[in-house]
Protein backbone atom coordinates (compact mmCIF):
# COMPACT_ATOMS: atom_id res chain seq x y z
CA UNK A 1 0.00 0.00 0.00
CA UNK A 2 1.23 3.45 -0.87
CA UNK A 3 1.76 6.13 1.67
CA UNK A 4 -1.45 8.01 2.25
CA UNK A 5 -1.17 11.68 1.54
CA UNK A 6 -4.12 13.81 2.50
CA UNK A 7 -3.88 17.17 0.83
CA UNK A 8 -5.36 20.52 1.72
CA UNK A 9 -5.92 23.44 -0.54
CA UNK A 10 -5.13 27.02 0.42
CA UNK A 11 -8.09 28.99 1.66
CA UNK A 12 -8.55 32.70 2.22
CA UNK A 13 -7.06 34.63 -0.61
CA UNK A 14 -5.58 38.08 -0.47
CA UNK A 15 -7.37 40.74 -2.55
CA UNK A 16 -4.40 40.73 -4.86
CA UNK A 17 -4.87 37.04 -5.59
CA UNK A 18 -8.55 37.56 -6.22
CA UNK A 19 -7.83 40.24 -8.80
CA UNK A 20 -5.16 38.17 -10.49
CA UNK A 21 -7.48 35.14 -10.43
CA UNK A 22 -10.14 37.11 -12.27
CA UNK A 23 -7.61 38.45 -14.74
CA UNK A 24 -6.29 34.96 -15.45
CA UNK A 25 -9.78 33.62 -16.04
CA UNK A 26 -10.61 36.46 -18.40
CA UNK A 27 -7.25 36.01 -20.09
CA UNK A 28 -7.92 32.33 -20.69
CA UNK A 29 -11.31 33.28 -22.10
CA UNK A 30 -9.74 35.77 -24.48
CA UNK A 31 -7.19 33.20 -25.60
CA UNK A 32 -9.94 30.85 -26.71
CA UNK A 33 -11.90 33.72 -28.20
CA UNK A 34 -8.99 34.51 -30.49
CA UNK A 35 -8.02 30.89 -31.12
CA UNK A 36 -11.17 28.86 -30.67
CA UNK A 37 -11.13 25.08 -30.34
CA UNK A 38 -14.36 24.68 -32.21
CA UNK A 39 -15.26 21.10 -32.97
CA UNK A 40 -18.76 21.54 -34.34
CA UNK A 41 -19.25 19.63 -37.53
CA UNK A 42 -21.39 21.46 -40.05
CA UNK A 43 -23.51 18.51 -40.97
CA UNK A 44 -24.73 17.96 -43.72
CA UNK A 45 -22.28 20.27 -45.46
CA UNK A 46 -19.55 18.29 -43.80
CA UNK A 47 -19.89 14.68 -42.94
CA UNK A 48 -17.56 12.52 -40.93
CA UNK A 49 -16.12 9.29 -42.28
CA UNK A 50 -16.21 6.59 -39.69
CA UNK A 51 -13.18 4.51 -38.78
CA UNK A 52 -12.82 0.96 -40.05
CA UNK A 53 -14.48 -1.41 -37.68
CA UNK A 54 -17.12 1.12 -36.74
CA UNK A 55 -20.21 -0.72 -35.59
CA UNK A 56 -22.83 0.78 -37.85
CA UNK A 57 -25.69 -0.75 -39.82
CA UNK A 58 -25.34 -4.42 -40.53
CA UNK A 59 -25.75 -6.34 -43.74
CA UNK A 60 -26.34 -9.98 -44.43
CA UNK A 61 -24.80 -12.11 -47.15
CA UNK A 62 -27.69 -14.39 -47.84
CA UNK A 63 -25.74 -16.83 -49.97
CA UNK A 64 -23.19 -17.34 -47.20
CA UNK A 65 -25.63 -17.71 -44.29
CA UNK A 66 -26.17 -21.27 -43.12
CA UNK A 67 -29.18 -20.49 -40.96
CA UNK A 68 -27.56 -21.57 -37.72
CA UNK A 69 -29.58 -19.05 -35.62
CA UNK A 70 -26.58 -18.11 -33.47
CA UNK A 71 -26.96 -14.44 -34.35
CA UNK A 72 -30.56 -14.38 -33.21
CA UNK A 73 -29.59 -16.20 -30.02
CA UNK A 74 -26.81 -13.81 -29.06
CA UNK A 75 -28.74 -10.65 -29.89
CA UNK A 76 -29.26 -8.82 -26.60
CA UNK A 77 -32.06 -6.65 -27.90
CA UNK A 78 -34.09 -9.31 -29.72
CA UNK A 79 -33.53 -7.27 -32.87
CA UNK A 80 -32.54 -10.27 -34.89
CA UNK A 81 -35.18 -12.88 -35.55
CA UNK A 82 -35.11 -15.91 -37.77
CA UNK A 83 -37.63 -16.31 -40.59
CA UNK A 84 -38.08 -19.09 -43.08
CA UNK A 85 -37.66 -18.05 -46.68
CA UNK A 86 -38.15 -20.72 -49.35
CA UNK A 87 -37.47 -23.45 -46.86
CA UNK A 88 -34.26 -21.87 -45.59
CA UNK A 89 -33.76 -19.98 -42.38
CA UNK A 90 -32.50 -16.42 -42.52
CA UNK A 91 -32.23 -13.62 -39.98
CA UNK A 92 -34.21 -10.40 -40.18
CA UNK A 93 -33.19 -7.30 -38.34
CA UNK A 94 -35.33 -4.69 -36.63
CA UNK A 95 -33.39 -1.46 -36.42
CA UNK A 96 -35.96 -0.14 -34.00
CA UNK A 97 -34.50 -2.55 -31.45
CA UNK A 98 -30.88 -2.98 -32.52
CA UNK A 99 -28.31 -1.48 -30.14
CA UNK A 100 -25.37 -1.90 -32.56
CA UNK A 101 -23.35 -4.12 -30.28
CA UNK A 102 -22.21 -6.23 -33.25
CA UNK A 103 -22.35 -9.41 -31.17
CA UNK A 104 -24.16 -10.96 -34.14
CA UNK A 105 -21.33 -10.05 -36.50
CA UNK A 106 -18.78 -11.45 -34.08
CA UNK A 107 -20.58 -14.73 -33.50
CA UNK A 108 -21.61 -15.65 -37.05
CA UNK A 109 -19.46 -18.74 -37.73
CA UNK A 110 -19.33 -18.17 -41.50
CA UNK A 111 -19.02 -14.38 -41.51
CA UNK A 112 -22.34 -13.88 -43.24
CA UNK A 113 -22.88 -10.60 -41.39
CA UNK A 114 -20.85 -7.45 -41.82
CA UNK A 115 -20.68 -4.04 -40.21
CA UNK A 116 -21.15 -1.55 -43.00
CA UNK A 117 -19.81 1.46 -41.14
CA UNK A 118 -22.82 3.51 -42.23
CA UNK A 119 -24.89 5.14 -39.56
CA UNK A 120 -26.74 8.01 -41.18
CA UNK A 121 -30.23 6.71 -41.64
CA UNK A 122 -33.71 8.08 -41.45
CA UNK A 123 -36.95 6.19 -41.68
CA UNK A 124 -40.40 7.67 -41.96
CA UNK A 125 -42.26 4.62 -40.83
CA UNK A 126 -41.68 2.09 -38.09
CA UNK A 127 -42.28 -0.84 -40.43
CA UNK A 128 -39.38 0.30 -42.59
CA UNK A 129 -37.08 -0.38 -39.67
CA UNK A 130 -37.57 -4.10 -40.11
CA UNK A 131 -35.37 -5.48 -42.85
CA UNK A 132 -36.46 -8.77 -44.34
CA UNK A 133 -33.72 -11.05 -45.69
CA UNK A 134 -34.03 -9.52 -49.19
CA UNK A 135 -33.49 -5.99 -47.97
CA UNK A 136 -30.97 -7.14 -45.40
CA UNK A 137 -28.94 -8.71 -48.19
CA UNK A 138 -27.91 -5.33 -49.60
CA UNK A 139 -25.42 -2.76 -48.48
CA UNK A 140 -27.36 -0.16 -46.63
CA UNK A 141 -26.99 3.14 -48.33
CA UNK A 142 -29.32 6.06 -48.13
CA UNK A 143 -27.96 8.78 -50.35
CA UNK A 144 -28.59 12.09 -48.63
CA UNK A 145 -31.22 14.30 -50.21
CA UNK A 146 -28.67 17.05 -50.41
CA UNK A 147 -25.31 15.76 -51.51
CA UNK A 148 -22.57 16.02 -48.93
CA UNK A 149 -20.15 18.75 -49.85
CA UNK A 150 -17.15 17.66 -47.84
CA UNK A 151 -16.13 14.35 -46.31
CA UNK A 152 -13.94 14.85 -43.29
CA UNK A 153 -12.03 12.66 -40.91
CA UNK A 154 -11.52 13.45 -37.24
CA UNK A 155 -7.91 13.36 -36.12
CA UNK A 156 -6.61 14.06 -32.66
CA UNK A 157 -4.47 17.13 -32.40
CA UNK A 158 -2.23 18.13 -29.52
CA UNK A 159 -3.35 21.73 -29.63
CA UNK A 160 -6.90 21.65 -30.80
CA UNK A 161 -8.16 18.38 -29.43
CA UNK A 162 -10.03 17.33 -32.51
CA UNK A 163 -9.26 18.53 -35.97
CA UNK A 164 -11.20 17.69 -39.09
CA UNK A 165 -9.13 16.98 -42.15
CA UNK A 166 -10.53 16.30 -45.61
CA UNK A 167 -10.93 12.60 -46.17
CA UNK A 168 -9.40 11.57 -49.43
CA UNK A 169 -10.07 8.05 -50.48
CA UNK B 1 -41.69 48.99 -0.21
CA UNK B 2 -42.23 52.25 1.59
CA UNK B 3 -42.92 55.24 -0.54
CA UNK B 4 -39.85 57.23 -1.35
CA UNK B 5 -37.34 55.13 0.56
CA UNK B 6 -35.32 52.10 -0.41
CA UNK B 7 -36.35 50.04 2.58
CA UNK B 8 -37.78 46.65 1.88
CA UNK B 9 -40.18 44.79 4.05
CA UNK B 10 -38.82 41.31 4.10
CA UNK B 11 -41.59 38.86 4.63
CA UNK B 12 -40.23 35.56 5.85
CA UNK B 13 -41.51 32.95 3.50
CA UNK B 14 -41.46 29.31 4.04
CA UNK B 15 -42.75 26.85 1.58
CA UNK B 16 -42.10 23.89 -0.56
CA UNK B 17 -40.53 23.80 -3.94
CA UNK B 18 -40.17 21.16 -6.59
CA UNK B 19 -36.76 21.41 -8.10
CA UNK B 20 -36.78 19.97 -11.54
CA UNK B 21 -39.60 18.92 -11.36
CA UNK B 22 -38.22 16.17 -13.54
CA UNK B 23 -34.91 17.22 -14.91
CA UNK B 24 -32.94 19.56 -12.70
CA UNK B 25 -29.70 18.97 -14.52
CA UNK B 26 -27.77 15.83 -15.20
CA UNK B 27 -30.74 13.53 -15.57
CA UNK B 28 -34.27 12.86 -14.43
CA UNK B 29 -34.82 13.48 -10.76
CA UNK B 30 -37.03 15.52 -8.51
CA UNK B 31 -35.77 17.34 -5.47
CA UNK B 32 -38.49 18.37 -3.11
CA UNK B 33 -37.19 21.12 -0.86
CA UNK B 34 -38.74 22.69 2.22
CA UNK B 35 -37.60 26.26 2.41
CA UNK B 36 -37.47 28.70 5.23
CA UNK B 37 -36.58 31.91 3.51
CA UNK B 38 -33.38 31.13 1.72
CA UNK B 39 -32.46 28.15 3.85
CA UNK B 40 -33.28 24.60 2.92
CA UNK B 41 -34.85 23.02 5.98
CA UNK B 42 -35.34 19.63 4.52
CA UNK B 43 -34.89 17.99 1.17
CA UNK B 44 -36.50 14.90 -0.22
CA UNK B 45 -34.74 13.32 -3.18
CA UNK B 46 -37.15 11.56 -5.47
CA UNK B 47 -35.27 9.26 -7.85
CA UNK B 48 -36.73 6.60 -10.10
CA UNK B 49 -37.72 8.48 -13.25
CA UNK B 50 -35.26 6.47 -15.30
CA UNK B 51 -35.58 3.16 -13.55
CA UNK B 52 -35.15 0.41 -16.14
CA UNK B 53 -35.31 -2.63 -13.93
CA UNK B 54 -31.81 -3.77 -14.81
CA UNK B 55 -31.79 -6.23 -11.93
CA UNK B 56 -35.10 -7.82 -12.83
CA UNK B 57 -34.31 -7.92 -16.54
CA UNK B 58 -31.07 -9.58 -15.57
CA UNK B 59 -32.99 -12.60 -14.35
CA UNK B 60 -34.64 -13.04 -17.72
CA UNK B 61 -31.73 -12.74 -20.13
CA UNK B 62 -28.65 -14.71 -20.94
CA UNK B 63 -25.36 -13.62 -19.44
CA UNK B 64 -24.07 -12.20 -22.70
CA UNK B 65 -27.26 -10.20 -23.25
CA UNK B 66 -26.64 -8.26 -20.09
CA UNK B 67 -23.46 -6.59 -21.29
CA UNK B 68 -25.21 -3.79 -23.20
CA UNK B 69 -27.84 -3.56 -20.48
CA UNK B 70 -25.54 -2.97 -17.51
CA UNK B 71 -23.69 -0.32 -19.49
CA UNK B 72 -26.77 1.75 -20.04
CA UNK B 73 -27.31 3.18 -16.54
CA UNK B 74 -24.06 5.14 -16.66
CA UNK B 75 -23.69 5.43 -20.35
CA UNK B 76 -20.90 7.98 -20.08
CA UNK B 77 -18.85 5.56 -18.00
CA UNK B 78 -19.85 2.40 -19.81
CA UNK B 79 -16.50 0.59 -19.75
CA UNK B 80 -16.40 0.51 -15.97
CA UNK B 81 -20.00 -0.67 -15.78
CA UNK B 82 -19.23 -3.43 -18.27
CA UNK B 83 -16.02 -4.40 -16.49
CA UNK B 84 -17.59 -4.88 -13.07
CA UNK B 85 -20.25 -7.19 -14.40
CA UNK B 86 -17.76 -9.27 -16.38
CA UNK B 87 -15.46 -9.62 -13.35
CA UNK B 88 -18.30 -11.18 -11.38
CA UNK B 89 -19.26 -13.51 -14.22
CA UNK B 90 -15.62 -14.53 -14.68
CA UNK B 91 -15.36 -15.47 -11.03
CA UNK B 92 -18.24 -17.91 -11.46
CA UNK B 93 -16.86 -19.22 -14.76
CA UNK B 94 -13.42 -19.43 -13.19
CA UNK B 95 -11.48 -18.26 -16.24
CA UNK B 96 -8.07 -16.68 -16.40
CA UNK B 97 -7.73 -13.50 -18.36
CA UNK B 98 -4.51 -13.00 -20.35
CA UNK B 99 -2.21 -10.23 -19.25
CA UNK B 100 -2.64 -8.16 -22.37
CA UNK B 101 -6.40 -8.16 -21.96
CA UNK B 102 -5.98 -7.01 -18.35
CA UNK B 103 -3.95 -4.05 -19.53
CA UNK B 104 -6.49 -3.27 -22.22
CA UNK B 105 -9.26 -3.35 -19.65
CA UNK B 106 -7.44 -0.83 -17.51
CA UNK B 107 -6.72 1.24 -20.59
CA UNK B 108 -10.35 1.45 -21.63
CA UNK B 109 -11.52 1.93 -18.04
CA UNK B 110 -9.23 4.90 -17.51
CA UNK B 111 -10.34 6.55 -20.74
CA UNK B 112 -13.86 6.05 -19.55
CA UNK B 113 -13.01 7.60 -16.18
CA UNK B 114 -11.48 10.67 -17.81
CA UNK B 115 -14.49 11.09 -20.06
CA UNK B 116 -16.83 10.62 -17.12
CA UNK B 117 -15.04 13.20 -14.97
CA UNK B 118 -15.01 15.70 -17.82
CA UNK B 119 -18.72 15.19 -18.20
CA UNK B 120 -19.27 15.68 -14.49
CA UNK B 121 -17.16 18.81 -14.40
CA UNK B 122 -19.03 20.19 -17.40
CA UNK B 123 -22.33 19.64 -15.63
CA UNK B 124 -21.03 21.20 -12.42
CA UNK B 125 -19.84 24.21 -14.43
CA UNK B 126 -23.17 24.85 -16.09
CA UNK B 127 -24.96 24.35 -12.77
CA UNK B 128 -23.05 27.21 -11.25
CA UNK B 129 -23.40 29.38 -14.32
CA UNK B 130 -20.05 28.76 -15.99
CA UNK B 131 -21.12 27.80 -19.48
CA UNK B 132 -17.56 27.82 -20.82
CA UNK B 133 -16.73 24.94 -18.51
CA UNK B 134 -19.73 23.06 -19.81
CA UNK B 135 -18.55 23.43 -23.41
CA UNK B 136 -15.01 22.52 -22.48
CA UNK B 137 -16.01 19.46 -20.53
CA UNK B 138 -18.07 18.10 -23.38
CA UNK B 139 -15.56 19.18 -26.02
CA UNK B 140 -12.58 17.57 -24.28
CA UNK B 141 -14.60 14.45 -23.65
CA UNK B 142 -15.07 14.10 -27.38
CA UNK B 143 -11.34 13.46 -27.80
CA UNK B 144 -11.53 10.45 -25.50
CA UNK B 145 -14.73 9.27 -27.07
CA UNK B 146 -12.93 9.24 -30.41
CA UNK B 147 -10.27 6.96 -28.98
CA UNK B 148 -12.89 4.60 -27.61
CA UNK B 149 -14.55 4.65 -31.00
CA UNK B 150 -11.33 3.64 -32.70
CA UNK B 151 -10.69 0.94 -30.11
CA UNK B 152 -14.14 -0.56 -29.69
CA UNK B 153 -16.11 0.50 -32.74
CA UNK B 154 -18.70 2.53 -30.85
CA UNK B 155 -18.55 5.93 -29.28
CA UNK B 156 -20.09 5.24 -25.90
CA UNK B 157 -22.01 1.99 -26.01
CA UNK B 158 -18.75 0.12 -26.15
CA UNK B 159 -19.65 -3.41 -25.01
CA UNK B 160 -15.93 -3.96 -25.16
CA UNK B 161 -15.26 -6.42 -22.37
CA UNK B 162 -16.47 -9.98 -22.69
CA UNK B 163 -15.92 -12.95 -20.38
CA UNK B 164 -12.33 -14.08 -20.80
CA UNK B 165 -10.93 -10.95 -22.36
CA UNK B 166 -11.71 -8.02 -24.58
CA UNK B 167 -13.02 -7.80 -28.13
CA UNK B 168 -10.41 -5.76 -29.95
CA UNK B 169 -6.71 -5.15 -29.71
CA UNK B 170 -4.75 -1.95 -29.44
CA UNK B 171 -3.31 -0.80 -32.77
CA UNK B 172 -0.36 1.55 -33.40
CA UNK B 173 -2.82 4.14 -34.73
CA UNK B 174 -4.73 4.14 -31.44
CA UNK B 175 -1.50 4.44 -29.46
CA UNK B 176 -0.60 7.47 -31.57
CA UNK B 177 -4.03 9.00 -30.97
CA UNK B 178 -3.76 8.40 -27.25
CA UNK B 179 -0.33 10.01 -27.00
CA UNK B 180 -1.64 13.11 -28.71
CA UNK B 181 -4.75 13.14 -26.56
CA UNK B 182 -2.65 12.92 -23.38
CA UNK B 183 -0.55 15.88 -24.48
CA UNK B 184 -3.68 17.82 -25.38
CA UNK B 185 -5.42 17.09 -22.11
CA UNK B 186 -2.41 18.08 -20.01
CA UNK B 187 -2.24 21.44 -21.77
CA UNK B 188 -5.95 21.95 -21.51
CA UNK B 189 -5.99 21.22 -17.79
CA UNK B 190 -3.66 24.19 -17.32
CA UNK B 191 -6.30 26.36 -18.93
CA UNK B 192 -9.02 24.65 -16.93
CA UNK B 193 -7.16 25.78 -13.84
CA UNK B 194 -7.07 29.35 -15.07
CA UNK B 195 -10.64 29.63 -16.17
CA UNK B 196 -12.31 27.32 -13.67
CA UNK B 197 -10.39 26.04 -10.68
CA UNK B 198 -8.55 29.25 -9.79
CA UNK B 199 -11.42 31.46 -10.83
CA UNK B 200 -12.52 33.39 -7.72
CA UNK B 201 -16.17 33.09 -8.75
CA UNK B 202 -15.96 29.32 -8.84
CA UNK B 203 -14.09 29.23 -5.54
CA UNK B 204 -16.80 31.37 -3.97
CA UNK B 205 -19.47 28.99 -5.17
CA UNK B 206 -17.72 25.80 -4.09
CA UNK B 207 -15.51 26.45 -1.09
CA UNK B 208 -17.14 25.73 2.26
CA UNK B 209 -20.30 24.67 0.46
CA UNK B 210 -21.72 21.23 1.12
CA UNK B 211 -19.12 20.35 3.72
CA UNK B 212 -19.01 16.69 4.65
CA UNK B 213 -16.64 15.66 7.40
CA UNK B 214 -14.66 12.44 7.29
CA UNK B 215 -16.98 10.81 9.83
CA UNK B 216 -20.09 11.91 8.00
CA UNK B 217 -18.75 10.69 4.68
CA UNK B 218 -18.21 7.24 6.16
CA UNK B 219 -21.49 7.20 8.02
CA UNK B 220 -23.55 8.36 5.03
CA UNK B 221 -21.85 5.91 2.72
CA UNK B 222 -20.34 8.36 0.25
CA UNK B 223 -18.41 6.78 -2.61
CA UNK B 224 -15.56 7.57 -4.93
CA UNK B 225 -14.31 11.14 -5.34
CA UNK B 226 -16.92 12.36 -2.86
CA UNK B 227 -15.48 10.11 -0.20
CA UNK B 228 -11.92 11.02 -1.08
CA UNK B 229 -12.79 14.70 -1.03
CA UNK B 230 -13.58 14.22 2.65
CA UNK B 231 -10.19 12.82 3.54
CA UNK B 232 -10.86 9.10 3.29
CA UNK B 233 -8.25 7.12 1.42
CA UNK B 234 -10.26 4.49 -0.34
CA UNK B 235 -10.21 3.28 -3.90
CA UNK B 236 -11.21 -0.16 -5.11
CA UNK B 237 -8.33 -0.12 -7.59
CA UNK B 238 -5.94 -0.13 -4.63
CA UNK B 239 -7.85 -2.10 -2.03
CA UNK B 240 -8.77 -4.95 -4.34
CA UNK B 241 -6.81 -4.54 -7.58
CA UNK B 242 -8.37 -5.86 -10.76
CA UNK B 243 -7.35 -5.43 -14.38
CA UNK B 244 -3.71 -4.42 -14.49
CA UNK B 245 -3.91 -1.98 -11.60
CA UNK B 246 -1.63 -3.94 -9.31
CA UNK B 247 1.16 -3.39 -11.82
CA UNK B 248 0.48 0.24 -12.54
CA UNK B 249 1.83 3.13 -10.57
CA UNK B 250 -0.74 5.76 -9.69
CA UNK B 251 -1.80 7.84 -6.75
CA UNK B 252 -5.15 8.33 -5.14
CA UNK B 253 -5.78 12.04 -4.63
CA UNK B 254 -7.36 12.72 -1.25
CA UNK B 255 -8.41 16.10 0.10
CA UNK B 256 -9.25 16.97 3.65
CA UNK B 257 -11.83 19.75 3.44
CA UNK B 258 -14.88 17.79 2.32
CA UNK B 259 -16.48 20.69 0.48
CA UNK B 260 -17.49 21.02 -3.15
CA UNK B 261 -14.13 22.46 -4.09
CA UNK B 262 -12.22 19.54 -2.59
CA UNK B 263 -14.38 17.09 -4.53
CA UNK B 264 -13.72 19.04 -7.72
CA UNK B 265 -9.98 19.04 -7.09
CA UNK B 266 -10.04 15.30 -6.51
CA UNK B 267 -11.69 14.79 -9.90
CA UNK B 268 -9.21 16.97 -11.72
CA UNK B 269 -6.27 15.25 -10.10
CA UNK B 270 -7.75 11.87 -10.93
CA UNK B 271 -7.75 12.87 -14.58
CA UNK B 272 -4.00 13.47 -14.32
CA UNK B 273 -3.52 10.09 -12.62
CA UNK B 274 -5.54 8.41 -15.34
CA UNK B 275 -3.34 10.05 -17.97
CA UNK B 276 -0.33 8.61 -16.18
CA UNK B 277 -1.93 5.16 -16.22
CA UNK B 278 -2.58 5.43 -19.94
CA UNK B 279 1.06 6.29 -20.55
CA UNK B 280 2.19 3.29 -18.56
CA UNK B 281 -0.20 0.97 -20.35
CA UNK B 282 1.08 2.13 -23.72
CA UNK B 283 4.64 1.58 -22.58
CA UNK B 284 4.33 -1.67 -20.66
CA UNK B 285 1.57 -3.58 -22.35
CA UNK B 286 2.78 -7.14 -22.91
CA UNK B 287 2.32 -8.98 -26.17
CA UNK B 288 -0.03 -11.87 -26.30
CA UNK B 289 -3.59 -12.93 -26.63
CA UNK B 290 -6.55 -10.86 -25.59
CA UNK B 291 -8.93 -13.73 -24.96
CA UNK B 292 -8.61 -16.61 -22.57
CA UNK B 293 -7.29 -19.77 -24.20
CA UNK B 294 -10.37 -21.69 -23.15
CA UNK B 295 -12.55 -19.60 -25.50
CA UNK B 296 -9.87 -18.75 -28.03
CA UNK B 297 -9.48 -22.41 -28.93
CA UNK B 298 -13.16 -22.61 -29.84
CA UNK B 299 -12.96 -20.01 -32.60
CA UNK B 300 -12.95 -21.64 -36.04
CA UNK B 301 -9.43 -21.45 -37.56
CA UNK B 302 -10.57 -19.71 -40.75
CA UNK B 303 -12.16 -16.97 -38.71
CA UNK B 304 -9.11 -16.65 -36.48
CA UNK B 305 -7.00 -16.09 -39.54
CA UNK B 306 -9.27 -13.47 -40.96
CA UNK B 307 -10.08 -11.53 -37.81
CA UNK B 308 -7.39 -12.08 -35.21
CA UNK B 309 -4.42 -12.27 -37.52
CA UNK B 310 -5.82 -9.87 -40.07
CA UNK B 311 -7.48 -7.20 -37.98
CA UNK B 312 -6.52 -7.93 -34.38
CA UNK B 313 -10.11 -8.57 -33.52
CA UNK B 314 -11.58 -11.31 -31.45
CA UNK B 315 -14.68 -12.99 -32.75
CA UNK B 316 -16.95 -14.96 -30.52
CA UNK B 317 -17.21 -18.70 -30.50
CA UNK B 318 -20.78 -19.98 -30.48
CA UNK B 319 -20.32 -20.78 -26.79
CA UNK B 320 -21.13 -17.19 -25.86
CA UNK B 321 -24.67 -17.24 -27.21
CA UNK B 322 -26.04 -19.04 -24.18
CA UNK B 323 -23.32 -20.32 -21.90
CA UNK B 324 -24.21 -21.95 -18.60
CA UNK B 325 -21.81 -21.18 -15.80
CA UNK B 326 -21.60 -23.63 -12.91
CA UNK B 327 -23.70 -23.06 -9.81
CA UNK B 328 -22.23 -20.40 -7.64
CA UNK B 329 -22.18 -16.80 -6.64
CA UNK B 330 -19.69 -14.00 -7.00
CA UNK B 331 -19.26 -10.44 -5.98
CA UNK B 332 -17.08 -7.92 -7.76
CA UNK B 333 -15.95 -4.41 -7.01
CA UNK B 334 -14.61 -1.89 -9.44
CA UNK B 335 -13.82 1.76 -9.05
CA UNK B 336 -16.07 3.42 -11.60
CA UNK B 337 -15.82 7.12 -12.37
CA UNK B 338 -18.21 8.06 -9.59
CA UNK B 339 -17.00 5.55 -7.07
CA UNK B 340 -17.16 1.96 -6.05
CA UNK B 341 -19.49 -0.15 -8.14
CA UNK B 342 -20.55 -3.55 -6.82
CA UNK B 343 -22.07 -6.47 -8.66
CA UNK B 344 -23.40 -9.59 -7.06
CA UNK B 345 -24.28 -12.43 -9.39
CA UNK B 346 -25.87 -15.72 -8.41
CA UNK B 347 -25.84 -18.57 -10.89
CA UNK B 348 -28.13 -21.57 -10.61
CA UNK B 349 -26.42 -23.36 -13.45
CA UNK B 350 -28.79 -22.10 -16.13
CA UNK B 351 -28.04 -19.69 -18.97
CA UNK B 352 -29.56 -16.78 -17.05
CA UNK B 353 -28.43 -15.35 -13.74
CA UNK B 354 -30.62 -16.31 -10.82
CA UNK B 355 -29.99 -12.91 -9.34
CA UNK B 356 -28.08 -9.83 -10.39
CA UNK B 357 -27.47 -7.12 -7.85
CA UNK B 358 -25.95 -3.87 -8.93
CA UNK B 359 -24.99 -1.18 -6.45
CA UNK B 360 -24.01 1.99 -8.23
CA UNK B 361 -22.02 4.87 -6.73
CA UNK B 362 -24.66 7.46 -7.63
CA UNK B 363 -27.22 5.50 -5.66
CA UNK B 364 -25.11 6.07 -2.61
CA UNK B 365 -24.99 9.79 -3.30
CA UNK B 366 -28.74 10.17 -2.77
CA UNK B 367 -28.50 10.03 1.00
CA UNK B 368 -25.37 12.16 0.98
CA UNK B 369 -27.11 14.82 -1.06
CA UNK B 370 -30.16 14.82 1.19
CA UNK B 371 -28.00 15.39 4.24
CA UNK B 372 -25.80 18.01 2.63
CA UNK B 373 -28.78 20.00 1.41
CA UNK B 374 -30.20 20.34 4.91
CA UNK B 375 -29.29 23.76 6.19
CA UNK B 376 -27.74 24.91 2.95
CA UNK B 377 -28.78 28.02 1.11
CA UNK B 378 -31.17 27.45 -1.74
CA UNK B 379 -28.71 28.93 -4.25
CA UNK B 380 -26.18 26.30 -3.19
CA UNK B 381 -28.44 23.42 -4.13
CA UNK B 382 -27.04 23.28 -7.64
CA UNK B 383 -23.50 23.59 -6.43
CA UNK B 384 -23.93 20.68 -4.01
CA UNK B 385 -25.74 18.58 -6.59
CA UNK B 386 -23.08 19.28 -9.21
CA UNK B 387 -20.12 18.73 -6.92
CA UNK B 388 -21.42 15.27 -6.02
CA UNK B 389 -21.47 14.38 -9.74
CA UNK B 390 -24.76 12.64 -9.16
CA UNK B 391 -26.07 10.96 -12.28
CA UNK B 392 -29.73 9.92 -11.92
CA UNK B 393 -29.87 7.08 -14.49
CA UNK B 394 -26.95 5.44 -12.72
CA UNK B 395 -28.74 5.63 -9.39
CA UNK B 396 -32.05 4.42 -10.77
CA UNK B 397 -30.61 1.52 -12.78
S1 LIG C 1 -25.86 -5.46 -33.48
FE1 LIG C 1 -26.45 -6.34 -31.50
S2 LIG C 1 -28.54 -5.63 -31.17
FE2 LIG C 1 -28.10 -5.31 -33.34
S3 LIG C 1 -28.86 -7.14 -34.34
FE3 LIG C 1 -26.70 -7.51 -33.89
S4 LIG C 1 -26.67 -8.53 -31.92
FE4 LIG C 1 -28.69 -7.61 -32.15
S1 LIG D 1 -25.12 -16.52 -37.38
FE1 LIG D 1 -24.56 -16.15 -39.51
S2 LIG D 1 -24.89 -18.12 -40.50
FE2 LIG D 1 -25.94 -18.22 -38.54
S3 LIG D 1 -28.04 -17.58 -39.05
FE3 LIG D 1 -26.95 -15.74 -38.39
S4 LIG D 1 -26.20 -14.86 -40.30
FE4 LIG D 1 -26.76 -16.95 -40.77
Amino acid sequence: MDSVKIKEYKKGESPFNVVSGHLQAVGAGIKYFVKPQRITLKYPDESMSLPTGYRGMIRLYKDVCIGCTLCAMVCPADAMKMVTDQGKKFPTINYGRCVFCAFCVDICPVDALKETGVHDAAFSNRRELIFNPEKFDQDFDQPPLRPVVRKVKAVIDEDKGIKYVPDTE
Amino acid sequence: MKSGGMELDIVPVSGELNVGPQHPGSGHLRIFVKLNGDIIEDAEIDPGYVHRAVEKLGENRNYIHLIPLVERPAILDSVNMNLGYILAVEKILNVDVPERAQYLRSFAAEISRIASHLYGMGILAIFIGHSTGFMWGFGDREVWVQILEALTGARITNSYIIPGGVRRDLTPAIIEMTKKAIAFQRKKIKDWERIFLNNPNIKARLQDVGVMTREQAIEWGAAGPNLRGSGVYYDARKSEPYGAYSKLDFEIPVYKEGDGYARTLVRFEEIEQSLRILEQVIKDIPEGQILSDRFFKQIPPTRLKKWWEGQRRIVMPGYYASFRPPKGEAISRVEAGRGELVYYVVSDGSAKPYRLRMITPSYRSIYVMKNLLKGARYADLVSIYGSLDYFPPEADR
